[in-house]
C-alpha cells in the first residue's frame, strides 16, 4: 500500500492548460487522499472542467445553427444528386443565416464562419482547442452527409 | 430518432467521447468500469459507453425542448444536464450538481 494511490493530476487533466479552482482542489486531494477519493475527484474535475463542457456547449449551439444549412444542402442533394449544387445551396443558406456573403464555398470555410458567427451572436468566448473540436466535428458531419 | 437528433449526435460525439475517454484512461475508472476483456478493446468500449451517454443526453435535451430553435439552455444548465447524465452512468453523485 506504499505505492502511489492513483493517477497523477497530469495524467488526468493533461498539460494543465487553463488551470481552474477545480484543478487546484483536485491537486490538493491527489496529495493525500485515498484511491477512492482520487477517482471521485478525477471524475468531478473531468465532468465539470472547461473546456470540455465549453466545447460541447459550443457544439450544441453550432449544431442548432448549422442544421438548417445542412438540411437545405441535403434536400438539394436528394433532389439532384449533385454534390456541387448541394454545396451551393448550403452556401446560400449560410448567407441567409449569417447575413453576409461567404466567398469560398468549401465546407470547412462555411463551418468556420458559422462557428464564429454563433460565438459572436451568443457572446461565447472559447479557446482554440474548443473551436477546433467543434469545427472539425461539424465539418466531418457535413462532409459525411453529402458523400 | 429524428434527423435533427442524429445531426446533433454527430456534431457532439467527439466532445462526449473525449470526456469518457479521459475518465476511462485513468487507472481507477478503467478498473471499475472495464472488464479484463474490455481492457483489450478499450477503444471499442469507449465508443460504446460514449454512445450510450450521448443517447441519454440527447434524450434529455429533446425532452426539455432544447433541440427546438426557440428554446435554449444556459451554458451552466447545459453543463449540469450533461454532468447528471454522466453521473447516472458512472453511478457517482457529484457534490456540485445542485439545482
Amino acid at each position: 500500500m506504499g505505492s502511489r494511490k492513483g493517477p497523477s493530476a497530469h495524467a488526468i487533466l493533461g498539460s494543465g492548460k487553463g488551470a481552474t479552482r477545480t484543478q487546484t482542489q483536485l491537486q490538493r486531494k491527489l496529495k493525500d487522499a485515498s484511491t477512492k477519493a482520487v477517482a471521485e475527484a478525477a471524475f468531478k474535475a473531468v465532468a465539470t472542467i472547461n473546456p470540455t463542457i465549453e466545447a460541447l456547449y459550443l457544439a450544441y449551439k453550432v449544431a442548432k445553427f448549422t442544421y438548417p444549412i445542412v438540411k437545405e444542402g441535403l434536400k438539394e442533394y436528394n433532389n439532384t444528386g449533385d454534390k456541387d449544387k448541394a454545396v451551393d445551396k448550403m452556401k446560400e443558406e449560410t448567407v441567409k443565416q449569417i447575413g453576409r456573403e461567404i466567398k469560398d464555398a468549401a465546407v470547412d470555410t462555411m463551418v468556420s464562419a458559422s462557428v464564429d458567427a454563433v460565438k459572436s451572436a451568443a457572446n461565447i468566448s472559447t479557446d482554440k482547442a474548443a473551436d477546433t473540436f467543434v469545427k472539425t466535428a461539424v465539418s466531418e458531419t457535413i462532409n459525411g452527409m453529402i458523400k | 430518432m429524428t434527423d435533427k437528433e442524429e445531426y446533433f449526435r454527430n456534431v457532439m460525439k467527439d466532445t462526449i467521447k473525449n470526456t469518457v475517454q479521459t475518465l476511462l484512461r485513468t487507472r481507477e475508472f478503467s478498473k471499475r468500469f472495464l472488464t479484463r476483456d474490455d481492457q483489450k478493446n478499450i477503444d471499442k468500449e469507449i465508443d460504446r459507453i460514449s454512445d450510450e451517454i450521448m443517447t441519454r443526453f440527447i434524450s434529455k435535451l429533446s425532452e426539455r425542448g432544447y433541440l427546438e430553435n426557440d428554446k435554449e439552455p444556459s451554458e451552466s444548465e447545459f453543463g449540469k444536464l450533461l454532468k447528471s447524465t454522466i453521473d447516472e452512468y458512472f453511478g457517482e453523485t457529484s457534490e456540485s450538481d445542485s439545482k
